[in-house]
Protein backbone atom coordinates (compact mmCIF):
# COMPACT_ATOMS: atom_id res chain seq x y z
CA UNK A 1 0.00 0.00 0.00
CA UNK A 2 2.97 2.51 -0.06
CA UNK A 3 3.32 5.01 -2.66
CA UNK A 4 5.89 7.31 -3.35
CA UNK A 5 5.91 11.40 -2.76
CA UNK A 6 3.77 12.53 -5.06
CA UNK A 7 3.88 16.52 -5.60
CA UNK A 8 0.47 17.83 -7.33
CA UNK A 9 2.04 21.56 -6.85
CA UNK A 10 0.04 24.22 -4.39
CA UNK A 11 -2.93 24.03 -3.20
CA UNK A 12 -6.19 25.55 -1.45
CA UNK A 13 -8.88 24.67 0.79
CA UNK A 14 -12.38 23.88 -1.02
CA UNK A 15 -15.06 26.19 0.36
CA UNK A 16 -18.95 26.70 -0.37
CA UNK A 17 -18.23 30.40 -1.26
CA UNK A 18 -16.05 29.15 -3.81
CA UNK A 19 -18.20 26.38 -5.73
CA UNK A 20 -19.46 28.26 -8.17
CA UNK A 21 -15.95 30.46 -9.23
CA UNK A 22 -14.36 27.42 -8.91
CA UNK A 23 -16.62 25.70 -11.76
CA UNK A 24 -16.51 29.10 -13.71
CA UNK A 25 -13.75 30.23 -13.40
CA UNK A 26 -11.40 27.38 -13.50
CA UNK A 27 -8.19 29.28 -11.22
CA UNK A 28 -4.87 27.81 -11.89
CA UNK A 29 -4.98 26.08 -8.29
CA UNK A 30 -3.38 22.79 -8.58
CA UNK A 31 -5.60 20.78 -6.04
CA UNK A 32 -8.01 21.32 -3.56
CA UNK A 33 -8.03 20.12 0.02
CA UNK A 34 -11.01 19.20 1.23
CA UNK A 35 -13.12 19.02 4.59
CA UNK A 36 -13.75 15.36 4.83
CA UNK A 37 -16.61 15.58 6.92
CA UNK A 38 -18.50 18.34 4.90
CA UNK A 39 -18.82 15.32 2.47
CA UNK A 40 -19.73 12.41 4.46
CA UNK A 41 -23.64 13.90 4.27
CA UNK A 42 -26.22 11.69 2.23
CA UNK A 43 -26.79 13.77 -1.00
CA UNK A 44 -27.21 17.24 -2.33
CA UNK A 45 -25.44 20.03 -3.34
CA UNK A 46 -22.50 19.15 -1.08
CA UNK A 47 -21.94 16.00 -3.14
CA UNK A 48 -23.30 17.31 -6.16
CA UNK A 49 -20.00 20.08 -6.32
CA UNK A 50 -17.64 17.78 -5.29
CA UNK A 51 -18.24 15.42 -8.19
CA UNK A 52 -17.93 18.72 -10.48
CA UNK A 53 -14.60 19.82 -9.18
CA UNK A 54 -13.36 16.43 -8.70
CA UNK A 55 -13.94 16.16 -12.48
CA UNK A 56 -11.74 19.06 -13.06
CA UNK A 57 -8.95 18.92 -10.23
CA UNK A 58 -7.31 16.67 -8.05
CA UNK A 59 -8.59 16.71 -4.34
CA UNK A 60 -7.36 15.75 -1.14
CA UNK A 61 -9.42 14.61 1.95
CA UNK A 62 -9.01 16.28 4.77
CA UNK A 63 -10.47 14.62 8.08
CA UNK A 64 -11.01 16.43 11.64
CA UNK A 65 -12.83 13.35 13.41
CA UNK A 66 -10.19 10.53 13.45
CA UNK A 67 -9.77 10.90 16.97
CA UNK A 68 -6.65 8.62 16.71
CA UNK A 69 -5.31 9.86 19.88
CA UNK A 70 -8.84 9.14 21.75
CA UNK A 71 -9.08 6.51 23.78
CA UNK A 72 -12.53 5.63 22.80
CA UNK A 73 -12.97 2.30 20.37
CA UNK A 74 -12.32 3.95 16.95
CA UNK A 75 -15.60 4.34 15.27
CA UNK A 76 -15.58 2.23 12.21
CA UNK A 77 -18.89 3.46 10.91
CA UNK A 78 -17.30 6.86 10.10
CA UNK A 79 -13.89 5.09 8.92
CA UNK A 80 -16.50 3.07 6.49
CA UNK A 81 -17.85 6.42 5.27
CA UNK A 82 -14.52 7.79 5.30
CA UNK A 83 -13.55 5.02 3.09
CA UNK A 84 -16.76 5.02 0.73
CA UNK A 85 -16.17 8.91 -0.13
CA UNK A 86 -12.25 8.01 -0.89
CA UNK A 87 -13.82 5.04 -3.17
CA UNK A 88 -16.00 7.99 -5.08
CA UNK A 89 -13.20 10.70 -5.81
CA UNK A 90 -10.09 8.93 -5.64
CA UNK A 91 -7.93 11.81 -3.41
CA UNK A 92 -4.58 12.12 -3.22
CA UNK A 93 -4.30 11.17 0.40
CA UNK A 94 -6.68 11.54 3.23
CA UNK A 95 -5.39 12.90 6.37
CA UNK A 96 -6.48 13.97 9.90
CA UNK A 97 -5.09 15.21 13.45
CA UNK A 98 -2.54 13.73 16.00
CA UNK A 99 -4.53 14.44 18.54
CA UNK A 100 -8.27 13.10 20.29
CA UNK A 101 -11.46 14.69 19.97
CA UNK A 102 -13.62 13.59 22.91
CA UNK A 103 -13.76 10.35 25.05
CA UNK A 104 -17.16 8.36 26.64
CA UNK A 105 -18.68 8.61 23.17
CA UNK A 106 -18.51 12.48 23.61
CA UNK A 107 -17.20 15.10 20.69
CA UNK A 108 -15.38 18.18 21.63
CA UNK A 109 -15.07 18.85 17.84
CA UNK A 110 -11.54 20.28 18.74
CA UNK A 111 -8.52 19.34 18.12
CA UNK A 112 -7.34 18.29 21.46
CA UNK A 113 -3.71 18.23 22.10
CA UNK A 114 -1.71 14.45 23.76
CA UNK A 115 0.96 14.67 26.15
CA UNK A 116 3.94 13.14 24.70
CA UNK A 117 4.63 10.42 26.27
CA UNK A 118 5.27 6.41 25.65
CA UNK A 119 2.15 5.21 26.27
CA UNK A 120 0.13 7.91 23.94
CA UNK A 121 3.00 6.97 21.19
CA UNK A 122 2.18 3.17 21.89
CA UNK A 123 -1.59 3.89 21.84
CA UNK A 124 -1.47 6.04 18.61
CA UNK A 125 0.57 4.01 16.70
CA UNK A 126 -1.63 0.51 17.48
CA UNK A 127 -4.40 2.90 15.99
CA UNK A 128 -2.97 4.16 12.72
CA UNK A 129 -1.98 0.64 11.82
CA UNK A 130 -5.78 -0.70 12.08
CA UNK A 131 -6.64 2.31 10.33
CA UNK A 132 -4.57 2.19 7.52
CA UNK A 133 -5.29 -1.76 7.24
CA UNK A 134 -8.55 -0.68 7.26
CA UNK A 135 -8.41 2.24 4.34
CA UNK A 136 -5.72 0.09 2.73
CA UNK A 137 -3.72 2.75 2.28
CA UNK A 138 -1.12 5.19 4.04
CA UNK A 139 -2.21 8.15 6.34
CA UNK A 140 -1.05 11.21 6.93
CA UNK A 141 -1.23 12.99 10.34
CA UNK A 142 -1.25 17.05 10.97
CA UNK A 143 0.06 18.50 13.93
CA UNK A 144 -1.71 20.38 15.81
CA UNK A 145 -1.57 23.94 17.53
CA UNK A 146 -1.89 23.26 20.99
CA UNK A 147 -2.62 26.25 24.37
CA UNK A 148 -1.47 24.24 27.08
CA UNK A 149 1.96 21.99 28.13
CA UNK A 150 1.38 18.83 30.08
CA UNK A 151 3.41 17.75 32.98
CA UNK A 152 2.89 13.87 31.78
CA UNK A 153 5.18 14.99 28.60
CA UNK A 154 8.52 13.82 28.53
CA UNK A 155 9.38 14.05 25.10
CA UNK A 156 9.26 17.60 22.83
CA UNK A 157 6.49 17.68 19.99
CA UNK A 158 9.18 16.90 16.94
CA UNK A 159 10.21 13.77 18.64
CA UNK A 160 6.12 12.43 19.59
CA UNK A 161 5.31 13.11 15.99
CA UNK A 162 8.64 11.69 13.94
CA UNK A 163 8.51 8.68 16.16
CA UNK A 164 4.43 8.23 15.67
CA UNK A 165 5.25 8.07 11.91
CA UNK A 166 8.37 6.07 11.73
CA UNK A 167 6.97 3.72 13.94
CA UNK A 168 3.27 3.32 12.45
CA UNK A 169 4.79 3.91 9.22
CA UNK A 170 2.24 6.78 8.31
CA UNK A 171 2.96 10.48 6.56
CA UNK A 172 3.00 13.47 8.23
CA UNK A 173 1.06 16.58 6.86
CA UNK A 174 3.16 19.37 8.47
CA UNK A 175 1.33 22.77 9.38
CA UNK A 176 4.19 25.20 9.19
CA UNK A 177 1.38 27.69 11.49
CA UNK A 178 1.23 25.35 13.85
CA UNK A 179 4.92 25.01 14.24
CA UNK A 180 4.76 28.96 14.60
CA UNK A 181 1.93 28.88 17.05
CA UNK A 182 3.03 26.43 19.05
CA UNK A 183 6.89 27.83 19.15
CA UNK A 184 5.61 30.77 20.51
CA UNK A 185 2.82 29.25 23.24
CA UNK A 186 5.48 26.90 24.50
CA UNK A 187 8.26 28.67 23.81
CA UNK A 188 10.86 26.51 21.51
CA UNK A 189 12.43 27.26 18.15
CA UNK A 190 10.66 26.81 15.51
CA UNK A 191 13.22 25.93 12.96
CA UNK A 192 14.63 23.30 15.06
CA UNK A 193 10.88 21.27 15.27
CA UNK A 194 11.57 21.31 11.66
CA UNK A 195 14.81 20.08 11.25
CA UNK A 196 14.03 17.16 13.07
CA UNK A 197 11.40 16.09 11.28
CA UNK A 198 12.20 13.07 8.68
CA UNK A 199 12.04 14.85 5.12
CA UNK A 200 10.65 11.50 3.90
CA UNK A 201 7.75 11.18 6.03
CA UNK A 202 6.14 15.13 4.75
CA UNK A 203 3.94 14.34 1.69
CA UNK A 204 1.87 17.92 2.88
CA UNK A 205 2.19 21.32 4.40
CA UNK A 206 -0.18 23.31 5.42
CA UNK A 207 0.30 27.45 5.74
CA UNK A 208 -2.28 29.49 7.32
CA UNK A 209 -3.28 32.67 9.40
CA UNK A 210 -3.59 33.25 13.39
CA UNK A 211 -4.53 35.47 15.92
CA UNK A 212 -1.88 37.29 18.19
CA UNK A 213 -3.02 37.85 21.34
CA UNK A 214 0.20 39.20 22.63
CA UNK A 215 0.88 36.11 25.64
CA UNK A 216 -0.39 33.65 23.15
CA UNK A 217 -1.02 32.80 19.76
CA UNK A 218 -4.68 31.12 18.69
CA UNK A 219 -4.26 29.11 15.16
CA UNK A 220 -7.65 30.50 13.75
CA UNK A 221 -7.14 30.28 9.79
CA UNK A 222 -9.08 33.24 9.21
CA UNK A 223 -6.37 35.59 8.45
CA UNK A 224 -3.67 36.20 5.70
CA UNK A 225 -0.44 34.38 6.18
CA UNK A 226 2.18 36.67 8.46
CA UNK A 227 5.43 37.03 6.83
CA UNK A 228 7.19 35.36 10.10
CA UNK A 229 5.36 32.23 8.75
CA UNK A 230 6.37 32.77 5.28
CA UNK A 231 9.82 32.83 6.44
CA UNK A 232 9.46 29.73 8.32
CA UNK A 233 7.55 27.84 5.28
CA UNK A 234 10.44 28.99 3.14
CA UNK A 235 12.96 27.45 5.46
CA UNK A 236 10.89 24.09 5.50
CA UNK A 237 10.60 24.11 1.93
CA UNK A 238 14.11 23.58 1.53
CA UNK A 239 14.77 21.47 4.20
CA UNK A 240 11.99 18.83 3.61
CA UNK A 241 10.70 19.60 0.16
CA UNK A 242 9.59 19.89 -2.49
CA UNK A 243 6.17 19.26 -0.91
CA UNK A 244 2.67 19.47 -1.81
CA UNK A 245 1.35 23.00 0.29
CA UNK A 246 -2.05 24.57 0.49
CA UNK A 247 -3.34 27.51 2.31
CA UNK A 248 -6.00 26.96 5.05
CA UNK A 249 -8.73 29.61 5.16
CA UNK A 250 -11.82 28.43 7.28
CA UNK A 251 -13.21 31.39 8.51
CA UNK A 252 -13.86 35.18 7.39
CA UNK A 253 -13.29 33.81 3.38
CA UNK A 254 -12.69 36.25 1.23
CA UNK A 255 -13.20 36.31 -2.26
CA UNK A 256 -11.26 33.44 -4.34
CA UNK A 257 -9.27 36.23 -6.40
CA UNK A 258 -7.55 37.36 -2.68
CA UNK A 259 -6.61 33.76 -2.05
CA UNK A 260 -5.55 33.13 -5.28
CA UNK A 261 -3.03 36.43 -4.72
CA UNK A 262 -2.18 34.61 -1.57
CA UNK A 263 -1.53 31.22 -3.61
CA UNK A 264 0.85 33.37 -6.44
CA UNK A 265 2.94 34.49 -3.26
CA UNK A 266 3.31 31.29 -2.04
CA UNK A 267 4.73 29.83 -5.48
CA UNK A 268 6.96 33.07 -5.23
CA UNK A 269 8.62 32.20 -2.28
CA UNK A 270 9.29 28.92 -3.46
CA UNK A 271 10.57 30.20 -6.73
CA UNK A 272 12.57 32.52 -5.28
CA UNK A 273 14.01 30.29 -2.72
CA UNK A 274 15.10 27.78 -5.80
CA UNK A 275 16.63 30.56 -7.46
CA UNK A 276 18.74 31.78 -5.16
CA UNK A 277 19.87 28.04 -4.05
CA UNK A 278 20.58 27.77 -7.87
CA UNK A 279 22.62 31.21 -7.99
CA UNK A 280 24.63 30.01 -4.64
CA UNK A 281 25.81 27.05 -6.27
CA UNK B 1 -2.05 10.27 35.45
CA UNK B 2 -2.48 7.92 32.40
CA UNK B 3 -3.60 8.70 29.22
CA UNK B 4 -7.39 7.46 29.66
CA UNK B 5 -7.78 9.87 33.10
CA UNK B 6 -5.98 12.91 31.64
CA UNK B 7 -8.36 12.83 28.58
CA UNK B 8 -11.61 12.47 30.95
CA UNK B 9 -10.26 15.03 33.07
CA UNK B 10 -9.51 17.22 30.03
CA UNK B 11 -13.00 17.00 28.58
CA UNK B 12 -14.79 17.03 31.98
CA UNK B 13 -13.38 20.74 32.29
CA UNK B 14 -14.46 21.67 29.05
CA UNK B 15 -18.06 20.01 29.24
CA UNK B 16 -18.61 20.88 33.04
CA UNK B 17 -15.98 23.41 33.93
CA UNK B 18 -14.62 20.90 36.33
CA UNK B 19 -10.80 21.82 37.45
CA UNK B 20 -9.34 18.75 38.17
CA UNK B 21 -7.00 18.76 34.50
CA UNK B 22 -5.74 22.08 36.00
CA UNK B 23 -3.20 20.12 37.94
CA UNK B 24 -1.83 18.30 35.17
CA UNK B 25 -0.80 21.36 32.94
CA UNK B 26 2.07 23.48 33.47
CA UNK B 27 1.83 27.54 33.95
CA UNK B 28 4.35 28.98 31.32
CA UNK B 29 5.27 32.28 31.01
CA UNK B 30 3.06 34.67 29.29
CA UNK B 31 -0.60 32.92 30.29
CA UNK B 32 -0.95 31.01 33.56
CA UNK B 33 -2.24 26.86 33.39
CA UNK B 34 -5.98 28.72 33.92
CA UNK B 35 -5.62 30.96 31.41
CA UNK B 36 -4.41 28.25 28.66
CA UNK B 37 -7.12 25.57 29.97
CA UNK B 38 -9.47 28.42 29.56
CA UNK B 39 -9.25 29.14 25.65
CA UNK B 40 -10.48 25.30 24.94
CA UNK B 41 -13.29 25.76 27.30
CA UNK B 42 -14.34 29.31 25.35
CA UNK B 43 -13.25 28.13 21.87
CA UNK B 44 -15.60 25.02 22.76
CA UNK B 45 -18.90 27.25 23.64
CA UNK B 46 -17.76 30.11 20.53
CA UNK B 47 -17.64 26.77 17.53
CA UNK B 48 -20.73 25.03 18.84
CA UNK B 49 -22.86 28.32 18.83
CA UNK B 50 -21.02 29.24 15.61
CA UNK B 51 -22.34 25.88 14.37
CA UNK B 52 -25.99 26.61 15.91
CA UNK B 53 -25.89 30.00 13.95
CA UNK B 54 -25.11 28.43 10.68
CA UNK B 55 -27.72 26.13 11.34
CA UNK B 56 -30.28 28.53 12.05
CA UNK B 57 -29.79 31.57 10.83
CA UNK B 58 -33.24 32.72 10.48
CA UNK B 59 -34.04 31.94 14.72
CA UNK B 60 -30.70 33.73 15.38
CA UNK B 61 -31.83 36.83 13.53
CA UNK B 62 -35.23 36.88 15.14
CA UNK B 63 -33.57 36.26 18.61
CA UNK B 64 -31.13 38.82 18.47
CA UNK B 65 -27.34 38.22 19.13
CA UNK B 66 -27.36 37.90 22.80
CA UNK B 67 -30.58 35.78 23.19
CA UNK B 68 -29.38 33.73 20.67
CA UNK B 69 -25.83 33.00 22.47
CA UNK B 70 -27.90 32.63 25.43
CA UNK B 71 -29.68 30.17 24.03
CA UNK B 72 -26.69 28.16 22.10
CA UNK B 73 -24.53 28.25 25.75
CA UNK B 74 -27.24 26.44 27.42
CA UNK B 75 -27.93 24.60 24.70
CA UNK B 76 -24.74 22.93 24.41
CA UNK B 77 -24.16 22.69 28.49
CA UNK B 78 -27.17 20.51 28.56
CA UNK B 79 -26.46 18.62 25.06
CA UNK B 80 -22.64 17.64 24.66
CA UNK B 81 -21.89 16.16 21.19
CA UNK B 82 -22.56 12.24 20.46
CA UNK B 83 -21.93 12.49 17.14
CA UNK B 84 -18.81 12.81 14.50
CA UNK B 85 -19.98 15.15 12.64
CA UNK B 86 -21.25 18.43 13.95
CA UNK B 87 -23.89 18.71 10.77
CA UNK B 88 -25.88 16.54 13.45
CA UNK B 89 -25.45 18.83 16.51
CA UNK B 90 -28.68 21.37 16.24
CA UNK B 91 -31.16 18.51 16.11
CA UNK B 92 -32.41 18.42 19.04
CA UNK B 93 -33.16 22.44 19.54
CA UNK B 94 -36.93 22.15 18.93
CA UNK B 95 -37.09 19.81 21.45
CA UNK B 96 -34.60 21.93 24.19
CA UNK B 97 -36.64 25.13 22.98
CA UNK B 98 -39.99 23.12 24.01
CA UNK B 99 -38.92 22.36 27.43
CA UNK B 100 -37.30 25.89 28.23
CA UNK B 101 -38.72 28.88 29.66
CA UNK B 102 -38.14 30.91 26.76
CA UNK B 103 -39.21 28.56 24.32
CA UNK B 104 -42.65 28.06 26.68
CA UNK B 105 -42.64 32.06 26.61
CA UNK B 106 -42.60 32.07 22.93
CA UNK B 107 -43.73 28.46 21.77
CA UNK B 108 -42.87 30.12 18.09
CA UNK B 109 -39.01 30.01 18.55
CA UNK B 110 -39.48 26.20 18.65
CA UNK B 111 -41.63 25.75 15.35
CA UNK B 112 -39.42 28.06 13.89
CA UNK B 113 -36.32 25.70 14.86
CA UNK B 114 -38.30 22.74 13.81
CA UNK B 115 -38.55 24.07 10.34
CA UNK B 116 -35.00 25.41 9.73
CA UNK B 117 -33.97 22.23 11.15
CA UNK B 118 -36.27 20.78 8.57
CA UNK B 119 -34.62 22.41 5.77
CA UNK B 120 -31.39 21.45 6.78
CA UNK B 121 -32.31 18.08 6.76
CA UNK B 122 -33.28 18.59 2.81
CA UNK B 123 -30.46 20.11 2.17
CA UNK B 124 -28.37 17.09 2.21
CA UNK B 125 -31.20 14.28 2.40
CA UNK B 126 -30.13 11.66 -0.42
CA UNK B 127 -30.71 12.07 -3.85
CA UNK B 128 -33.24 10.24 -5.88
CA UNK B 129 -34.00 9.96 -9.61
CA UNK B 130 -37.88 11.72 -9.73
CA UNK B 131 -40.52 9.97 -11.79
CA UNK B 132 -41.72 11.96 -14.99
CA UNK B 133 -45.05 12.61 -15.74
CA UNK B 134 -44.12 10.84 -18.83
CA UNK B 135 -43.52 7.77 -17.13
CA UNK B 136 -47.30 8.05 -15.50
CA UNK B 137 -48.68 8.55 -18.77
CA UNK B 138 -47.35 5.29 -20.28
CA UNK B 139 -48.90 3.17 -17.85
CA UNK B 140 -51.92 1.42 -18.83
CA UNK B 141 -55.19 2.49 -17.47
CA UNK B 142 -55.83 -0.98 -16.00
CA UNK B 143 -52.66 -0.59 -13.31
CA UNK B 144 -53.66 2.71 -11.77
CA UNK B 145 -55.63 1.50 -8.91
CA UNK B 146 -52.66 -0.92 -7.72
CA UNK B 147 -50.23 1.69 -8.06
CA UNK B 148 -48.20 2.74 -5.53
CA UNK B 149 -45.59 5.45 -4.37
CA UNK B 150 -41.84 6.06 -2.71
CA UNK B 151 -41.31 9.13 -1.82
CA UNK B 152 -37.83 11.37 -2.20
CA UNK B 153 -36.17 11.09 1.27
CA UNK B 154 -35.58 14.43 1.96
CA UNK B 155 -39.80 14.85 2.06
CA UNK B 156 -41.24 16.02 5.28
CA UNK B 157 -44.23 16.58 6.73
CA UNK B 158 -45.13 18.30 9.55
CA UNK B 159 -47.65 21.19 11.27
CA UNK B 160 -47.12 24.60 12.44
CA UNK B 161 -49.56 26.67 15.02
CA UNK B 162 -47.53 30.25 14.17
CA UNK B 163 -46.82 31.95 11.31
CA UNK B 164 -43.21 31.23 11.41
CA UNK B 165 -42.57 30.54 7.55
CA UNK B 166 -44.05 34.33 7.07
CA UNK B 167 -41.54 35.29 9.43
CA UNK B 168 -38.40 33.05 8.00
CA UNK B 169 -39.47 34.82 3.99
CA UNK B 170 -39.11 38.09 6.12
CA UNK B 171 -36.13 37.88 7.92
CA UNK B 172 -34.34 35.65 4.88
CA UNK B 173 -35.20 38.82 2.60
CA UNK B 174 -34.04 41.54 4.83
CA UNK B 175 -37.17 42.66 5.97
CA UNK B 176 -38.92 43.10 8.79
CA UNK B 177 -40.37 40.48 11.01
CA UNK B 178 -44.56 40.07 11.05
CA UNK B 179 -45.95 39.67 14.44
CA UNK B 180 -46.46 36.78 15.92
CA UNK B 181 -50.04 35.01 14.64
CA UNK B 182 -51.26 32.05 15.69
CA UNK B 183 -54.24 29.68 14.96
CA UNK B 184 -55.00 25.93 14.44
CA UNK B 185 -52.23 23.70 13.07
CA UNK B 186 -51.85 23.63 9.78
CA UNK B 187 -49.83 21.12 7.52
CA UNK B 188 -46.96 22.19 5.76
CA UNK B 189 -44.23 20.05 3.58
CA UNK B 190 -40.68 20.86 3.28
CA UNK B 191 -38.72 19.04 0.46
CA UNK B 192 -35.49 19.24 -1.97
CA UNK B 193 -36.19 20.03 -5.84
CA UNK B 194 -33.09 19.39 -7.94
CA UNK B 195 -30.38 21.11 -5.22
CA UNK B 196 -32.45 23.48 -3.62
CA UNK B 197 -34.92 23.13 -0.49
CA UNK B 198 -38.57 23.62 -1.09
CA UNK B 199 -41.53 24.62 0.75
CA UNK B 200 -45.79 24.71 0.70
CA UNK B 201 -48.19 24.66 2.56
CA UNK B 202 -50.61 21.53 2.03
CA UNK B 203 -54.46 21.75 2.16
CA UNK B 204 -56.01 19.42 4.37
CA UNK B 205 -57.05 16.79 1.74
CA UNK B 206 -54.05 17.03 0.16
CA UNK B 207 -52.18 16.30 3.62
CA UNK B 208 -54.00 13.26 4.11
CA UNK B 209 -54.43 11.86 0.69
CA UNK B 210 -50.12 12.45 0.54
CA UNK B 211 -49.41 11.00 3.92
CA UNK B 212 -51.47 7.96 2.90
CA UNK B 213 -49.93 7.83 -0.15
CA UNK B 214 -46.23 7.40 2.05
CA UNK B 215 -47.61 4.72 4.16
CA UNK B 216 -47.96 2.64 0.89
CA UNK B 217 -51.39 2.64 0.16
CA UNK B 218 -52.49 2.04 -3.30
CA UNK B 219 -53.94 4.49 -5.78
CA UNK B 220 -57.38 2.99 -5.66
CA UNK B 221 -57.32 3.99 -1.64
CA UNK B 222 -56.26 7.58 -2.41
CA UNK B 223 -59.15 8.09 -4.82
CA UNK B 224 -61.68 6.84 -1.31
CA UNK B 225 -59.97 9.29 0.66
CA UNK B 226 -60.83 12.06 -1.46
CA UNK B 227 -64.01 11.13 -2.03
CA UNK B 228 -64.50 10.59 1.73
CA UNK B 229 -63.32 14.69 1.89
CA UNK B 230 -63.80 16.43 -1.21
CA UNK B 231 -67.18 17.49 -2.07
CA UNK B 232 -66.83 17.62 -5.85
CA UNK B 233 -67.77 14.93 -7.59
CA UNK B 234 -64.80 13.20 -9.58
CA UNK B 235 -62.52 12.26 -7.16
CA UNK B 236 -60.35 9.99 -9.20
CA UNK B 237 -59.72 13.32 -10.91
CA UNK B 238 -59.27 15.20 -8.18
CA UNK B 239 -56.50 12.32 -6.70
CA UNK B 240 -54.44 12.50 -9.85
CA UNK B 241 -54.37 15.92 -9.88
CA UNK B 242 -52.97 15.44 -6.61
CA UNK B 243 -50.59 13.01 -7.97
CA UNK B 244 -49.72 15.44 -11.30
CA UNK B 245 -48.36 18.35 -8.38
CA UNK B 246 -46.31 16.12 -6.40
CA UNK B 247 -44.58 14.52 -9.71
CA UNK B 248 -44.26 18.33 -10.99
CA UNK B 249 -42.38 19.02 -7.66
CA UNK B 250 -40.36 16.04 -8.30
CA UNK B 251 -41.35 14.07 -5.06
CA UNK B 252 -42.35 11.16 -6.14
CA UNK B 253 -38.84 8.59 -7.08
CA UNK B 254 -40.62 5.59 -8.07
CA UNK B 255 -44.08 4.23 -8.97
CA UNK B 256 -44.63 0.14 -7.79
CA UNK B 257 -47.71 -2.30 -7.46
CA UNK B 258 -50.12 -4.27 -5.43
Amino acid sequence: MKQSRPNPGFGLGLRKEHYESVLRDRPAVDWFEVLTENYLVPGGKPLYYLERVRERYPLAMHGVSLSIGGCDPLDYRYLRELRQLAVRIEPLWISDHLCWTGVNGRNLHDLMPLPYTAEALAHVVERVAAVQDFLGRQILLENVSSYVTYRDSDMPEWDFLTAVAEQADCRILLDINNIYVNGFNHGFDPRRYIDAIPAGRVWQFHVAGHQDHGTHIIDTHDAPVIPAVWDLYAYAWAKLGPVAAMIERDDHIPPLAELMSELAFMRERVEMRVAAEGAGS
Amino acid sequence: MNLQALQNAFQDYVIALKPGIGMRIRSLPGATASQRLEIYAEAYRLRLAEVLRNHFPVLAAYLGEHAFDELAVRYIDANPSSQYSVRWFGGGLEQFLRAAPLGQDRPLLAELAGFEWRLNRAFDAADSAPIVRAALAALPASSWPALRFVFQPGLQRFKLNWNVVEIWKAIDAGQPAPAPETGPAKPWLVWRQDLNCRFRPLPELEASVLDAARSGMPFAYLCELVDRGAEQDDSAAQATAFLQRWIADKLVCQLGKL
